[in-house]
């Protein structure tokens, strides 16, 4: 049907949107909100090649996983096995194609029937489907048993009499048992102790070589995606931030949140001191997400407009005190609690205090470095000193990256290789040092 | 100092090179038990309940004594010959016996006396049991059955489906049971189908309800999505993983059951609705001899004329009961566990 280039699986424009509204008066009268759980993903999966998928809690990494193979029915968006558009098939179809395309559960503890023993779990896919039955069932478990480490004897016991490494290998066993094409694995190993996270990775990788399988696999862990994926995409708030070969990916970062991603990977070096990148603030709701980039809220690499010449620690707090004052209900919560000090009035204090209450509180220097910045911010400031939010947010409303204004396209640095930022794409790159930014990290 | 990553590396712990080390665990293949299956440790559970197994024995001896009390002829061929019963429940002694009277206190030839007909009692309460009991049991299996379908397509497809479908039980819940009983009994006529039709009608609401909520919580499980994964259907899902999950509270439910609804036909029986007159129904044959409640012939009291049926439901019921509480234990999880790891 198509040649050995073409992916084996295709991901376009895949969305999945859930409805906040609970109840059908809720829904009746409207007032539910969308959460964008997985919006708008494109990937590529090759035969024979493990896709890592990385990402914070919650950033839709196993509503992906599971819309992909319509466990959970994706919103919209297109999704090709070998060509045949899975999104569009009957649900009989759908049925048979499981056994090409299979998933292994993150809780090998939730995810195994405890009502039934090991041999009809993993016979489950063999009477499903009627592939094997009688002597040859049997014969086919105790086969799938011994591929994945365990012992044949095993059939009659039952999920609770196991490890967790037992269990998630009883899971894959499960998914190997319609000898599939694809298998998603949805954090297969994050449930488990560090030393039995290698031995399952170990397997997978085994039996990938045996039995020619493609992974997609799903991980909040860098080094263990690292360890087993060919390519990987870096997904944030519902969007893919980067894909692309690990190689490419990983050494330098190019993203910058795929950078501070990696910063974060532990080092037991005591003497190692790489600069581990803090995101400020908490992943913002995919009930609202941000404008433009989604990660400039928290971006530290955040793209300065033309007209101010800052340095990049000042604009990214002048974006945060823009973006908390948006939201604030009170000047109390733009300003820093000073120790000592048990509350102060803020009505009272003078606006000089103020000024140093807020500035203090968002880490910004006393002046800024560009005298046209300094004059927006002062006057924000004023107007937080008469209590009128609003028309402080619209004073600094005038601070505005362009990375609040464009989605950024996937830019693509090479054939195989996408990046979402704003600062690989033409025209926005302002300061220049930006595009392999981290070589620092690399080189020293 | 440098912001160079994996200077340090972890040698040495590699396992294959790791000549002697302490067993992980006392395990062994040899220290294996045989597993046993849930409703193994449960029956095993269940025979330590002394109470419980008093329950089973009652009830054994009252189902039993009901099969044993007159021959069984199914289209003129004996297929069961025993007569543990001296008397088929309908005959009238004293035609046959002039020494026999209408309200003859217990004596040797007839244990619990004779009944306001001349009936010998024995054989009526023996006789009886055929009844009450085998109604109880029809009438559970056929409202736990459809309830369990009707609640487990309820709670797995959730939604408008649900929404209707449980509306429907609120409805019939509107109504007091044997209210609903008595109204059905009232439109036939009396007689055995009809009261299991009585009971069977609207019945199964509870259990509709209960297997609901059961399943609500049990398709949130994951392995209900992996049996999905695999490509399972629906029906597939319900049968194989949804309702053996549900089945332990159903099954408490159900044997106390049985005892409510042999009262409620002993209750139908009494109220002269149940079987049709001179039936030997346990609930019918208090309804017959009620006036003795108060004074019967003589000025004197004939006890035995309503005791030994009201013994009879009351025995019958109450071992139900103790079956469902030793049910409830054995198949508590909770109670497992304390059971296992506990003493010694």
């Amino acid at each position: 049907m198509s040649d050995t280039s073409d992916p084996i699986l295709r991901i376009e424009g895949l969305k999945k949107y859930y409805d906040t509204s609970s109840g059908f008066v809720d829904s009746l009268l409207g007032r539910g909100q969308t959460v964008k759980a997985v919006d708008d993903v494109a990937l590529k999966l090759h035969e024979g090649e493990t896709l890592g998928v990385v990402g914070e809690s919650g950033c839709g990494k196993t509503t992906l996983g599971r819309s992909i193979l319509r466990l959970i029915e994706p919103t919209d968006g297109n999704v090709y096995y070998r060509g045949e558009e899975l999104t569009d098939v009957s649900s009989t179809r759908l049925r048979r194609l499981k056994t090409d395309l299979q998933y292994i559960f993150q809780d090998p503890f939730a995810s195994l029937d405890p009502r039934m023993t090991v041999g009809d779990i993993i016979g489950e896919p063999l009477d499903v489907h009627g592939i094997a039955t009688g002597e040859e069932r049997i014969d086919r478990i105790g086969e799938l048993l011994e591929t994945v480490g365990l012992s044949a004897n095993y059939t009659r016991r039952y999920p609770h009499e196991f490890s967790g490494g037992q269990r998630q290998r009883i899971g894959i066993a499960r998914a190997l048992a319609v000898d599939p094409e694809i298998i998603v694995c949805d954090e297969p190993v994050s449930a488990l102790d560090v030393s039995v996270q290698a031995q399952i990775l170990n397997l997978l990788d085994d039996l990938q070589e045996e039995f020619g399988l493609s992974y997609i696999f799903i991980a909040h862990d860098l080094s263990v995606v690292e360890h087993i994926s060919d390519r990987v995409a870096v997904m944030y708030l519902g969007e893919i931030a980067e894909v692309g070969p690990t190689e490419a990916v990983f050494s330098p970062p190019h993203h910058p949140y795929t950078e501070a991603l990696l910063s974060a990977i532990p080092e037991p070096d005591p003497l190692w001191e790489g600069d581990r990148i803090t995101l400020s603030g908490t992943v913002p709701s995919p009930i609202d997400p941000p404008s433009g980039c989604r990660f400039h809220t928290r971006c530290p690499r955040i793209i300065q407009p033309d007209e101010f010449d800052l340095t990049q620690t000042e604009w990214r707090s002048i974006v945060d005190l823009k973006l908390h004052a948006s939201d604030a209900k009170s000047v109390k919560s733009l300003t820093t609690t000073e120790e000592g000090s048990v509350d102060i009035d803020l009505s009272a204090v003078s606006n000089d205090q103020l000024d140093r209450l807020v500035r203090a509180e968002f880490s910004l220097p006393g002046e800024l470095s560009d005298p046209e910045a300094e004059t927006i911010l002062s006057a924000a400031i004023d107007r937080l000193h008469a209590g009128e939010i609003a028309a402080a947010t619209d004073r600094l409303g005038a601070f505005v990256s362009p990375c609040e204004r464009h989605s950024p396209e996937q830019y693509r640095s090479d054939d195989t290789h996408r990046i979402a930022c704003l600062l690989y794409e033409q025209g926005f790159d302002s300061s220049g040092d930006s595009a392999g930014g981290t070589d620092a990290v690399v080189e020293n | 100092m440098s912001t160079k990553r994996g200077r340090i590396r972890i040698s040495g712990f590699d396992a294959d090179q790791v000549e002697s080390r302490d067993p992980l665990s006392d395990w062994t293949a040899d220290s294996e038990v045989t597993t046993e299956s849930r409703w193994r440790r449960g029956w095993k559970r269940f025979k330590r309940n002394r109470s419980a197994m008093v329950g089973v024995a009652v009830v054994a001896v009252l189902s039993i004594a009901a099969l044993l009390a007159r021959p069984i002829t199914v289209a003129g061929v004996p297929i069961q010959p025993i007569a543990l019963a001296p008397y088929e429940p309908s005959t009238i002694l004293y035609l046959q016996d002039p020494t026999v009277e209408v309200y003859d206190p217990p004596s040797l030839s007839h244990p619990m006396g004779i009944d306001d007909s001349g009936r010998d009692l024995f054989s009526r309460i023996l006789y009886g049991g055929r009844y009450s009991i085998s109604i109880g049991f029809v009438v559970v299996v056929l409202t736990a059955g459809f309830g369990t379908i009707y609640g487990a397509v309820s709670g797995y497809y959730g939604g408008w489906v649900d929404e209707i479908m449980m509306r429907i039980v609120d409805t019939i819940y509107a109504f007091p049971g044997l209210v609903l009983a008595l109204i059905i009994v009232t439109i036939l006529g009396g007689g055995y189908w009809q009261l299991v039709l009585a009971f069977t009608v609207f019945g199964w609401a509870s259990y509709g309800r209960l297997v609901r909520g059961e399943v609500l919580s049990i398709k949130e499980n994951e392995y209900v999505m992996a049996a999905k994964a695999l490509g399972a259907r629906d029906r597939w899902v319900i049968l194989r993983h949804i309702i053996p999950n549900a089945i332990p509270p159903l099954l408490v439910v159900a044997s106390l059951n049985i005892g409510t609804v042999v009262i409620g036909v002993a209750a139908l029986g009494f109220l002269g609705l149940g079987m049709p007159p001179g039936t030997a129904e346990w609930g019918t044959m208090l309804d017959a001899t009620r006036e003795t409640l108060i004074q019967g012939p003589d000025g004197q009291i004939p006890w035995w004329a309503t005791v030994y049926p009201g013994m009879a439901i009351f025995l019958f019921v109450m071992a139900m009961n103790m079956i469902g509480d030793g049910i409830n234990d054995a198949l508590d999880a909770q109670a497992a566990t304390m059971d296992d790891q506990g003493g010694a």
